[in-house]
């Protein structure tokens, strides 16, 4: 029931700031501080709970949804989710403060949409009934649509229609491959049901796996984005407000990440085997063409949104490399990327609203103004290089371990990003802070609401680099069941007997 | 005719007689006030006179109208979506120069036709429904008659009109031809002399079907649509596009169930939707004219529904209910949105004409917003499970060139949708707009409250879809004919229903045969404990060998399918058989099972179709 009111909390929350914000711009955000607020101490409060011996589920709730279906709200959390729900809440509650003072036309109908993207990313981690997963997956996008155009710079409808298309269109695939699913457990003597736990056991002939599994993989790799599927995001990132920036970046490339290790490999094991030569090296491809490109911008939004594709292809190799290892790099990767990520958004998003502008050729020698920006900026960008100490370090260090003993190829050329990521990252700072000064006048330092927000993600980032085992304890178990999936259940003989 | 066939033909009679009512108060000449309120009132109580008449059925009202659950679903439908076009209309018409009382009559009139459409199970019922409903049509199209678009409008709906009943015509005369039968049912059964009628059957339903792809404007047959729903008045082309889509889909569907449209029409319903898909899609994409753009967009979306249409089986009818279901609010949103815009004697149709409308008017825009978001089936629209719908059923017939256009058809669709989202997005520019009459407000709210509901919360209507299927009067193409309450309460008895037929021969190419088996278990909600397995053998006939790939033998228990048939409520399983080269197999279904406290009847069929190579 808790994690129902997890989702229903944003909801409420949404509808609420969107009223309240018709009448005092002021009250939708606090409204919506209130409810994420809320949220997170309730979701941290889940960190106590561990599974019971043989309990896959932290937390479990199911309820009738449409029966004629077989379809439920089946809702659960375990240690794959959990960090990914806690992420969620951080960025949504960074997502509000940052837009306090950007975001001045519609607050409310802005915080409406926003609370709505996010019930919909905690919707897609918390799923346990595909039809449901379905739902929610395309519930965040229309908001997130908005966001950008609505709120977003010069280019947002552009960006907007592409954004929605791409993932659209992928996300229609999806649907047919998850109603080819459920028809073929039908068809093996089963009832229709969209119940993830049942459809575990599905057998199928490879042929079918491997159509079913593409109808998947297309949605997860446009989100992702896997390389040849990325020529959304860069416009998206760009152009989306810095809010939108941070939940595009931070959350909705992590549920590709998270729906390729919940649904991806576990339904699909043999399937997935077959396409992790191909898998592993569009990882590669993009880890090492997402950070040329990063070099090649002048735009400081385009470039950080370049970095993200190199760095979920960190993800596409941890997720393909076959091992557990790697599966928790890649995890750690999705939680070290959205801190990140975010915070460098953020950043963008700063010095936007001070400069005017996002051009990097407009910047430099900042530091002398805003030395605390400046320090923050610079831990955030090296954190995006993988030094060790950061969490990113962490999360890399583990996919390229992992991915080394069964593709050493792999893992030398994906190395290779980790030197590019180094260059990029302090090439950022260098052109942003130092060198000569613009043209500008002088520029403020950070805000006490604006410290705090970098401050909270670079301690967190910080916390995982140093102390990374309980989050890797926390997922062991639901990441152990990725590769080695329960045994399956029989599939029951028709029923005789009348329910 | 008993005092029970005018109970269950209660709607249509309080709707008959609400038309006269109207005309006599027209005639009086007492104001459009009254006549909007005569004709409110009889769609009310034909609305309210359902579930009386949902006493005593299913049941044939003479050979030509059938009451049974889904008749009624779909009446209430047609009443339903022409309350909310009066509803919607009250301001447009009155701020009309002409005497807008004749609208009121004409669209009860054609609401009359919808309703007799939605009963029909005759030939004679089917033409005099559509003609009834068309001159309607043509009425309320050209009504405001000094203006010159709607004027064109009409004719050209009255010219492709007569064109489309004259192909109905002579489609039902080739299948009297052939079968001797004017009933949906007898079409279903071939004559003796298969042979020879077989082609003309066929042939006779093809016209028929093209007779009712004209109204539905399917591609090939769609050229009026886009000038009809631009040139009419708004709360016209809110009534062509709800009312009669929702009225010719009922029969179409109930033609399409009694004939076994997709094993006998397949090639020719795929091309249709294909085609209708692409074509509607593709047409709307560039249309700077909102009503244009939704007349594409419908003709795109009556394709959609043709690729349940193509299915067999349970799955399809309710996928096709369920659609149209969905379909009829939203497009009354998006029409209502544009009735209320629109002050005569231009309709707002410009595109530009609604920037920046959800700044402006944050609930008609937010409701265009939500009706087109259905449109383009996104979740927690009505529209997201109608299509959910269809995905299902072309999955469980695995119709992928169908699958294939649906795919590329919603994303074409989205784009157009999404262009007229930004447009309401855009920057306003103060500009008066006329306001929403309360009534219209309500209705509004009403619609875009369903949609929203529906969509969260499908289970209730799904219910209702699945009970009224259940209750038709005709369960298949080959049933036991009608079922009819018999009254007496049969025990609890094992009964076995065996159903025999020759198989065609081979074709040479053809590597395996599919064949359907229905079986049907009829019964009063809440029957408990009954099973039935489907089952079917070939049986060598004389002087053939049966070939290998099919377990020839005496084992009629081999279940199909392993779809169990539980509860009183279940019914028209359908289990797929694969036939290999067995020339001239008799084929017998059989049905197992129990009959209990409340089941009247258990029967098995079955069909042929040729399995897509």
């Amino acid at each position: 029931v808790i994690l129902a009111l997890l989702i229903a909390l944003l909801f409420v929350g949404g509808v609420a700031a969107g009223v309240a914000g018709r009448w005092r711009p002021a009250a939708a955000r606090w409204i919506s501080l209130a409810a994420l607020g809320a949220d997170l101490v309730l979701a941290a409060s889940f960190l106590g709970l561990r599974t019971a011996a043989g309990d896959e589920w932290i937390l479990e709730v199911s309820w009738p949804w449409i029966p004629r279906f077989g379809a439920s709200i089946h809702l659960g959390l375990d240690g794959l989710s959990l960090p990914l729900v806690l992420l969620t809440l951080v960025l949504g509650l960074v997502s509000v403060l940052v837009s306090w003072k950007e975001v001045t036309r519609h607050v409310g109908f802005f915080h409406f949409n926003l609370l709505f993207v996010l019930a919909g990313v905690l919707g897609v981690f918390l799923s346990l009934d595909l039809l449901l997963f379905y739902f929610f997956w395309e519930l965040m996008l229309v908001p997130m649509y908005l966001l950008i155009a609505i709120w977003g710079h010069e280019g947002r409808l552009r960006a907007a229609v592409q954004f929605f298309l791409f993932t659209q269109a992928s996300g229609l695939l999806m649907l047919i491959s998850i109603l080819g699913l459920v028809f073929v457990h039908a068809q093996g003597g089963g009832t229709w049901t969209f119940d993830y736990e049942v459809l575990l056991g599905t057998s199928f002939s490879p042929t079918v796996g491997l159509w079913l599994l593409l109808g998947f993989l297309a949605a997860f790799a446009v989100k992702l984005p896997a390389v040849p599927l990325h020529t959304w995001l860069p416009d998206a990132h760009a152009e989306a407000p810095t809010a939108g920036s941070i939940v595009l970046a931070g959350l909705l490339l992590k549920t590709g990440g998270y729906g390729l290790l919940r649904l991806g490999l576990p339904l699909f094991p043999d399937a997935s085997r077959v396409v992790a030569p191909v898998a592993l090296t569009l990882g590669v491809v993009g880890i090492l063409y997402g950070a040329l490109l990063a070099f090649a911008q002048t735009d400081l939004k385009r470039m950080v949104a370049y970095t993200s594709v190199s760095h979920m292809g960190f993800v596409l190799v941890g997720v393909y490399a076959g091992t557990t290892i790697a599966l928790n790099g890649a995890l750690f990767q999705m939680i070290c990327h959205g801190l990140s990520t975010g915070g460098l958004f953020a950043v963008a998003g700063l010095l936007q609203e001070r400069l005017h502008t996002r051009e990097l050729e407009r910047m430099g020698g900042l530091w002398q103004h805003a030395p605390r920006l400046g320090g923050l900026t610079l831990v955030l960008a090296l954190a995006s290089l993988g030094l060790p100490g950061l969490g990113n370090f962490v999360a890399e260090f583990l996919v390229l371990f992992g991915a080394f003993r069964g593709w050493p190829a792999v893992a030398s050329v994906a190395a290779l990003g980790l030197v590019a990521a180094a260059v990029y990252s302090l090439w950022l700072v260098q052109r942003v802070f130092y060198g000569t000064q613009s043209e500008k006048a002088p520029v403020a330092d950070v805000s006490p609401r604006e410290a705090f927000v970098l401050a909270t993600l670079v301690a967190g980032l910080l916390w995982l680099g140093i102390r990374p085992q309980p989050l890797l304890d926390g997922a062991r178990p639901a990441l152990e069941a990725v590769h080695a999936p329960a045994p399956a259940p029989q599939p029951s003989p028709p029923e005789v007997v009348a329910r | 005719m008993t005092g029970a066939d005018l109970v269950a033909l209660l709607p249509l009679l309080v709707l008959v007689a609400g038309t006269l009512a109207t005309l006599v108060v027209v005639s009086v000449g007492s104001g459009h006030g009254r006549a909007a309120m005569a004709t409110g009132a009889t769609l009310v109580l034909a609305l309210a006179s359902l579930p009386l008449a949902a006493w005593d059925t299913p049941r044939s009202v003479t050979p030509l109208l059938v009451v049974d659950g889904l008749s009624l679903l779909f009446l209430g439908l047609v009443l339903g979506a022409s309350l909310a076009v009066v509803l919607l209309a009250g301001r447009y018409l009155e701020g009309r120069d002409e005497r807008p009382e004749e609208f009121d009559v004409l669209l009860l009139l054609a609401t009359v036709g919808g309703g007799v459409l939605a009963c029909s199970r005759h030939a004679a019922t089917l033409f005099l429904g559509i003609e009834t409903l068309s001159v309607g049509l043509y009425g309320l199209i050209a009504y405001p008659r000094r203006r010159r678009r709607p004027l064109e409008a009409g004719l050209k709906y009255l010219l492709l009109g007569g064109a489309s009943s004259a192909f109905l015509l002579l489609g039902v005369a080739l299948a009297y031809a052939a079968t001797g039968r004017l009933d949906f049912a007898g079409w279903g059964t071939p004559l003796p002399s298969t042979a020879e009628a077989l082609p003309l059957v066929t042939g006779g339903l093809a016209l028929v079907v093209a007779g009712l792809a004209f109204k539905l404007a399917l591609v090939p047959f769609h050229m009026w649509t886009g000038d009809v729903y631009a040139g009419a008045p708004a709360p016209a082309s809110a009534f062509v596009a709800s009312v009669s889509k929702a009225a010719v889909a009922a029969v179409l569907l109930r033609l399409s169930l009694a004939i076994d449209a997709p094993a006998r029409l397949a090639s020719a319903l795929i091309l249709l939707a294909v085609a209708s898909i692409l074509g509607g899609n593709l047409l709307a994409l560039r249309q700077q004219d909102l009503k244009r753009l939704l007349a594409y967009s419908s003709v795109a979306h009556l394709g959609y529904l043709l690729v349940a249409l193509d299915v067999p089986g349970p799955l399809a009818a309710e996928a096709v209910t369920f659609y149209v279901a969905a379909y009829v609010p939203t497009i009354l949103v998006a029409f209502g949105v544009v009735s209320v815009l629109s002050s005569p004697p231009e309709d707002a149709q410009d595109l530009e004409t609604y920037r920046g409308l959800l700044w402006r008017r944050p609930w008609l825009g937010g409701s265009l917003v939500v009706s087109l978001l259905s449109l383009a089936g996104i979740p927690l629209t009505a529209g997201f499970i109608g299509k959910l719908y269809v995905v299902a059923a072309g999955i469980s017939g695995s119709r992928w060139v169908l699958l294939t256009a649906l795919v590329v058809g919603s994303v074409l669709g989205l784009y157009y949708y999404l262009r007229v989202i930004v447009v309401l997005l855009g920057t306003a520019e103060a500009r008066a707009l006329p306001r929403a009459s309360l009534a219209a407000s309500v209705a509004l709210v009403v619609l875009v409250g369903l949609l929203v509901g529906l969509g969260a919360v499908p289970a209730p209507l799904q219910g209702a879809i699945h009970a009224a299927l259940q209750a038709r009067a005709e369960p298949g193409p080959r049933g036991r004919g009608d079922h009819v309450r018999d009254g007496h309460e049969p025990q609890a008895r094992p009964v076995r229903s065996d159903h025999d037929e020759t198989a065609q021969p081979v074709l040479p190419h053809a590597a395996s045969r599919l064949l359907h088996v229905r079986v049907g278990l009829h019964g009063d909600r809440g029957a408990s404990h009954h099973l039935a397995h489907a089952a079917v053998a070939p049986i060598p006939s004389p002087g053939h060998e049966a070939h290998d790939d099919v377990a020839v033998g005496d084992d009629p228990h081999r279940p199909v399918g392993g779809l169990p048939l539980d509860h009183g409520q279940g019914g028209g399983v359908v289990g797929h058989h694969q036939l290999g080269h067995v020339p001239n197999a008799r084929i017998r279904c059989a049905a197992d099972g129990e009959l209990g406290h409340d089941v009247t009847d258990l029967h098995a069929s079955s069909s042929r179709t040729l399995a897509a190579p």
